[in-house]
């Protein structure tokens, strides 16, 4: 494992020493982790490395109307923003298992302050308690009620954007392509390494399957738990790659990681959506790893290339906005 | 006298109160799991219960309770077995 990390120069330098600090504990078995274990673990992980307390203009934190109950949201604010501005709302990896409000905190801090925009992120019923797709019918839910109060939320109705990284970003695709069908009008998918192929087989898949932070080990552990209650790894709402039409998609924000396992479907989405006359930017980050977007408080390149991110996507919006009117 | 100052008198190049400050750390690094067992100077972190992602914390934690940035080739196995090893680690940075 240390071997392979070391064997590739074009890692992060901090990236580099975050993994060498992961190997002192020896390769790491999560096949017998409970879900409460790997939450913990999670939640444990963020406050090591993510960035604390990044400067916000206001958070609040609420309930909006769910299918089976109120599900709890956390809206970030821009400091001294005024006028109606864009808007995202925001759904956390974690593979649909763990991960929450608070290990996300930090990201969605940033994103909101770099980009003008007010974020809304989601506190979605996780599996395997919450059977899958209980987060997919909670997000959509949070998604219809944020562009339903818009205006009162002071968000231009016309520059809604959804958000969300690795599973959670699989989730926002999926609900982009539902969007399509009736649902509110989104200007711009912003994603970061989204899962998009639960049984894709790529050269990043195999590349990458040991010593790179999300290990192929940690993604058979969430298929297990996902698929336990019957549904199939290739159903297009959790693997959107396998559904066929990715035409009239809102425009999309793609950051994938040069040393992360999805980066493949990562790009493969991009040249889909290509295909299918969707504008798109993708960044492949130089020297990353899963997660980076969740590491800055201690890889300083990954949070610049947050910041950077987030002034693009907020910049987007705000185009969008202008065209509009 | 405590035994950790005890024992770093005795035969540790580390300094007892980097030894303490380290046992600290660790030692409320296992609170947080509901451990209130202070691992033993020369005690395997691992066999106390850290895990991989504990590992991260205990490095940063010190470079931060140290203020020092633990070089690459430093963040290895061995250095980080014990608290009397990363003792030795920290004692010969501040030197």
């Amino acid at each position: 494992m240390l071997m392979r990390a070391e064997a590739k120069p074009a890692l992060d330098p901090d990236v580099r020493r975050l993994l060498r600090m992961l190997s002192l504990g020896g390769v790491s078995d999560p096949s017998t982790l409970t879900p409460r274990q790997m939450r913990q673990r999670f939640a444990a992980w963020a406050q090591t490395v993510d960035v604390r307390n990044a400067p916000i203009g206001r958070i609040e934190n609420f309930v909006t109307p769910g299918p089976a109950g109120p599900v709890p949201v956390r809206l970030y604010a821009p400091e001294g923003a005024t006028g109606p501005l864009p808007g995202f709302v925001y759904i956390h990896g974690g593979g649909c298992i763990f991960g929450d409000l608070e290990t996300h905190d930090g990201l969605c801090r940033v994103l909101s302050h770099e980009s003008g925009a007010i974020v809304l992120a989601i506190d979605y019923r996780c599996a395997p308690e919450h059977p899958y797709p209980a987060a997919l019918e909670d997000c959509t839910a949070v998604v219809d009620w944020f562009a339903q109060h818009a205006n009162e939320l002071g968000i231009a109705p016309d520059a809604l954007g959804i958000a969300g990284d690795s599973a959670g970003a699989g989730l926002a695709v999926t609900i982009c392509r539902m969007a399509r069908e009736g649902g509110p009008r989104l200007s711009l998918q912003l994603l970061f390494s989204p899962v998009l192929d639960l049984r894709a087989d790529t050269p990043s898949r195999r590349e990458f399957a040991v010593g790179y932070f999300l290990t192929q080990a940690t993604i058979d552990w969430m298929l297990q738990h996902i698929c336990a209650t019957g549904i199939m790894p290739d159903d297009a709402r959790l693997s959107p790659l396998r559904a066929g039409d990715f035409s009239g998609l809102p425009p999309a924000h793609v950051h994938t990681a040069a040393f992360d396992p999805l980066r493949d479907e990562g790009a493969i989405y991009v040249e889909r959506l290509r295909g299918a006359g969707v504008p798109v930017d993708h960044t492949c980050h130089a020297g990353m790893i899963h997660h980076f977007y969740g590491m800055g408080g201690a890889v300083p390149n990954a949070l610049d290339a947050v910041k950077h991110a987030a002034r693009a996507a907020g910049a987007a919006l705000r185009n969008e906005d202008r065209r509009a009117a | 006298m405590t035994a950790v100052r005890k024992l770093a008198e005795k035969s540790y190049a580390a300094s007892a109160d980097d030894l303490v400050a380290i046992q600290n750390i660790v030692r409320e690094m296992l609170a947080k799991r509901d451990v209130v067992r202070a691992p033993a100077v020369n005690e395997d972190l691992r066999d106390a219960g850290l895990t991989s992602l504990d590992m991260v914390e205990l490095v940063l934690a010190v470079e931060s309770a140290f203020d020092l940035q633990i070089p690459e080739s430093l963040i290895t196995p061995a250095n980080f077995q014990s608290i009397a090893a990363i003792g030795t680690v920290v004692e010969g940075l501040h030197r």
